[in-house]
Order: structure tokens, then C-alpha cells, then sequence
């Protein structure tokens, strides 16, 4: 009975596992082989090659915008965060609700509100700025969840004995703050970027491809030469560069690997 | 603190302000734009030469796209009761360390911040001949055409894209239960699977509600998974009804109108979510 059950759980496991990491693993698959009517054939890197100059320049377009984004997202969501973990004030949960609520918004109703009020007032249509601005909107609740989370856990006192002996603000917040949150910033950089990269429903309504962007490009890539090995090299690459992104994240958060993902 | 009293503290105003100014401007302002949007005919809002019609976006809403409505809900609640099923034994053993893999099931838990591009593309390539059922299909006399473009593989899609958040939301209720509730249950006789399913799920039902409506929410959202996966036929939802209404055909005040619906949706259910996890608190 114990065999059997034991038996299952490994079954179970290795499925569940099998289904969360298949899909990635199958477009690398993709990227490298051909498929002929004589069978599977490996073509290496070829796929690669065929990528175009523009496509690198995209990657870079879309690199600087995640990082861009995921600094904008920290100075958005670090006073958010503080103040609700360290403040006390009426309506609280309703207030930390609102702050967070963004996060869940459908990228195609964010989008098509941001669209509007971008042609209409802003004139931030088919700006970067506006792309940064738009991304962040939905993206920094990610950063503050893990930045609340490890503020809920670190005791006042670092930051009460800094302050009575001398500390301006500004320095508690550099040489204190900063320090003891390293790992709860750097998870939330990494999430918000790694969000950011991949995003291509937002900057498909707020660029209408006057930016050229990784996702978006893969996007449209996928939706019209899905079939193609060169789609797959390149959804590989943008794949890549977010494992490193998370990898990194791994190494760093280590036993702290989880705190805040969940809301 | 003080006393029981909740009173302000001038600086946490002072901290919040930036941030709700930012928020009133990116997040507050285009959704009221939507909803004002949503009474114009067409195009002409964004164009600037407002035209009004009043609520009928809304009423061909409910006479033409019930369809897409009730399917956009029926997908998202079936994959959420797949990944409830999948996810919550999972939760259990990562929290308690029961197996191998441990560090690679966890950091798999990030998946659904890389978006649904991958998700969908890759289990698309996978359903496609000459992707990993090649053999399944030949066996079973089935084609492709069994799998993919209908309703079961668009739910499926779904289910593979938010399993993650399931088993995030269940181990953090999981792992604040006393390990001594478990040892008791089995040195009381009762075997591992009853002690899981009558000890710890009772008592990490919270967790569990949670990641479901979370989950459920979340699929609203998934746009290229219908897309790619559900074909011409089955991607009838809203997400990609209001893509295809704005972009492609310019009706942006109808595509207003379907976006306001499926974000009350989104709201109630990201609100539950809220109000059963006691976040931020």
C-alpha cells in the first residue's frame, strides 16, 4: 500500500514537473531541429543565423526598457511599502488594496485605457517615455510585494538606533535601509524586469510598433510564421535572457526564494 | 504602539503621495477614460470628435457577445479546477520536502512572470505534428486536430500557466501549519493520504480559496493562449474580442465597453483574493 502510494507520488511529481517545464524546453528543442518528411534533423545554430541585425537591436530596445522600468518601479513602490509596513493610518487595507490593484489588470483593458488617454491628453503615443511609464503602471505591485514582505520582517530598531544617533533620513534609507533589503530589491528587480521584457500586449497599444520591441516582434513573429525554425531561435533567445535574469535571482535570493511572490 | 486607536501618522501621507499621484494618473484616469469611451460610437473618441450613443455598446454586448463572456468564465473556472487539483498536493509535499527536485519545482514557481508566450508557443509546437505526440498519435489513430484548435486545449493552456500561482498561494498557507497536526493524525492511525486530505486541507483552505480565485483571474487575462491554441475556433474570448475590436476593426468604444465588463471580473475576484489572504497586512 505505502509502495503504491509512494510509487504515485514519484509519478505525480515527475508529471507536474514535466508540465511546467516542457513547454520551455520544447521551443529550444524546436530552435535546433528541422523537421523533414523523412524525420527530425539537427540543424544546430542555424536558425541563429538567419536572425537579422534589427532583431539584435530590438533585444537591446527591449533590455534597456526592462531595466529603465524596473528602476522606475523601485522608487514607485519602496514609499508604498514602508509606509505600509511601518505606518499605522485609517482604511489601511483598502489604501495597500488600491495600491496593489494595477497588478491585476488585464494588459489588454490596461492598454486600451493608456492608448486612449495617451493619444487624447498625454501625447505619449509611440514615446519611450510613455512605454516606461505604461510598463511601470502595471508592473510595480510586483516590486512591492517582496520590498513589504521583507520590511514586515526586519525589526524598526536598525532603523530607530540609526536615527537616534544621527542619521538624516536619507542616510537611514542608504546605509540601512538599502543593505538589510538587498535581497528583497533584487528579487523584485529581477521579477519586475523579467515581467517587463516579455510584456508585448502593453507596448503593442501604447508603441503601435514604433518602437521596435523583442516581445512584440516575437509576437507578431509567432502569430504569422509560427511554424518557422527561426521564430523558435528567436523566442529562444528572449527565453534565455530571462533565465540568466532568474538564475541570478536564484543565486542571490537563495533560502529566501519565494518571499512576497504571492500577494 | 500607542493604543488601540488607529490614527495618522503625517509622514505615511507624504510617503504615499508620489506613488497615488502616479497611480491617479496611469491607472485611475485611463480606466474612468475607458468607461467614458464605452458610451462612444466607434472610433470617434480617439479620434477626437466625440460622438455619444448612449448604452449601446453595452446592449450589443449582451445580445452578441454573451458567447464570448460565458466562455472567456466557463475556460478560466475549469483550468483554476485543474490546477487546484494538480497544485495543492504539490504545495504540500514542496513545503514539507518530501521529494527530489525540490530547488527546480520552486524556481519553476516563476514561470508565470515570463508572461504566456512561451507557454502557449510551446505547447502549440508540442501538440503540432512532428512535436512530442507524434508517437501518441500515430498509436492511437488520433491526428492533431484531436488536440488542439477546441475548448479542452485552450483550458489546458490556461492550466499549465497559472499552475504555478496555485502552488505558490497553497505553500504559504501550507507552510504555517504546525508539523505536529500531521504526526498526531498518523500516530492516531491515519494513513498519509487521508492525514493530506483531512488534516492539512481543511486547515490551508484559505491558501487554497485564494490561489483558485487567483488563478481564475489570472486566466481572464491569457491572451495568446486562446489565440494559438483554441485556432479560429475556440479562441471566442474576451481578451482577444478586444484586441481584434480595437486594433484590428478600430470600434474602440465596443472594445471599451468589453473591457470594463471583464475588468469588474478581474476586480471582484483579484478583491476576494485580497480579502482572504489578508495581504499587506
Amino acid at each position: 500500500m505505502s509502495k503504491l502510494l509512494s510509487t504515485m507520488k514519484h509519478l505525480y511529481v515527475v508529471l507536474v514537473a514535466f508540465i511546467l517545464v516542457a513547454p520551455f524546453a520544447f521551443i529550444f528543442y524546436r530552435a535546433v531541429t528541422y523537421r523533414t518528411y523523412l524525420g527530425v534533423e539537427f540543424t544546430g545554430l542555424k536558425f541563429f543565423y538567419e536572425l537579422t541585425p534589427q532583431y539584435w537591436s530590438s533585444l537591446l530596445n527591449s533590455i534597456i526598457i526592462g531595466i529603465t522600468v524596473a528602476l522606475l518601479d523601485f522608487f514607485l513602490a519602496f514609499p508604498v511599502a514602508y509606509a505600509l509596513a511601518r505606518y499605522r493610518f485609517p482604511l489601511k487595507r483598502i489604501i495597500g488594496a488600491i495600491f496593489v490593484v494595477p497588478m491585476f489588470t488585464p494588459d489588454v483593458v490596461a492598454g486600451i485605457g493608456l492608448m486612449g488617454v495617451y493619444i487624447r491628453y498625454y501625447g505619449l503615443y509611440g514615446s519611450w517615455l510613455g512605454t516606461i511609464l505604461g510598463l511601470a503602471s502595471t508592473s510595480y505591485p510586483i516590486m512591492l510585494l517582496p520590498l513589504f514582505a521583507s520590511l514586515k520582517t526586519l525589526d524598526p530598531d536598525y532603523e530607530n538606533v540609526a536615527k537616534t544617533l544621527g542619521a538624516s533620513p536619507l542616510r537611514v534609507f542608504g546605509s540601512v535601509l538599502i543593505p538589510l533589503l538587498a535581497p528583497a530589491i533584487f528579487s523584485g528587480f529581477v521579477l519586475t524586469f523579467v515581467w517587463c521584457i516579455n510584456n508585448y500586449l502593453l507596448p503593442l497599444f501604447l508603441t503601435g510598433g514604433a518602437i521596435d520591441l523583442l516581445a512584440v516582434k516575437l509576437y507578431s513573429d509567432v502569430r504569422w510564421w509560427g511554424l518557422l525554425g527561426r521564430v523558435a531561435a528567436e523566442a529562444s533567445i528572449l527565453q534565455l535572457a530571462t533565465f540568466l535574469a532568474v538564475l541570478l535571482y536564484i543565486k542571490m535570493a537563495g533560502k529566501r526564494l519565494l518571499v512576497g511572490l504571492a500577494i | 504602539m500607542k493604543n488601540g486607536r488607529d490614527y495618522v501618522e503625517g509622514l505615511s501621507l507624504l510617503l504615499l503621495l508620489p506613488t497615488l499621484c502616479y497611480l491617479v494618473l496611469f491607472w485611475f484616469v485611463p480606466v474612468f477614460n475607458i468607461f467614458l469611451m464605452s458610451f462612444t460610437e466607434g472610433d470617434t473618441y480617439i479620434l477626437g470628435k466625440t460622438s455619444i450613443i448612449g448604452a449601446d455598446n453595452y446592449k450589443v454586448i449582451f445580445s452578441d457577445y454573451h458567447e464570448t463572456i460565458s466562455n472567456t468564465v466557463t475556460y478560466s473556472f475549469l483550468a483554476a479546477l485543474i490546477d487546484l487539483i494538480l497544485g495543492v498536493p504539490l504545495a504540500y509535499l514542496l513545503v514539507r520536502k518530501k521529494i527530489a527536485m525540490t530547488t527546480i519545482l520552486r524556481a519553476a514557481l516563476i514561470f508565470p512572470y515570463f508572461g504566456d508566450i512561451y507557454v502557449s508557443y510551446g505547447l502549440w509546437n508540442m501538440f503540432l505534428p512532428g512535436g512530442l505526440f507524434d508517437p501518441l498519435y500515430s498509436l492511437m489513430g488520433l491526428s492533431y486536430k484531436n488536440f488542439l484548435y477546441n475548448p479542452q486545449a485552450v483550458i489546458l493552456g490556461f492550466a499549465v500557466f497559472t499552475l504555478p500561482f496555485m502552488v505558490l498561494y497553497t505553500s504559504s498557507a501550507i507552510s504555517q501549519i504546525d508539523t505536529s497536526y500531521e504526526e498526531v493524525s498518523m500516530t492516531l492511525g491515519y494513513p498519509p493520504l487521508l492525514t493530506f486530505l483531512r488534516v492539512i486541507v481543511p486547515l490551508s483552505i484559505s491558501g487554497i480559496i485564494a490561489g483558485f480565485i487567483a488563478c481564475f483571474g489570472w486566466n481572464l487575462g491569457g491572451f495568446l493562449i486562446p489565440l494559438l491554441l483554441g485556432g479560429v475556433e475556440s479562441s471566442n474570448v474576451m481578451t482577444v474580442k478586444i484586441v481584434e475590436l480595437s486594433l484590428r476593426i478600430h470600434n474602440y468604444g465596443l472594445a471599451a465597453a468589453l473591457s470594463i465588463l471583464l475588468l469588474i471580473i478581474t476586480l471582484i475576484s483579484s478583491y476576494l483574493t485580497f480579502r482572504i489572504t489578508k495581504a499587506l497586512e
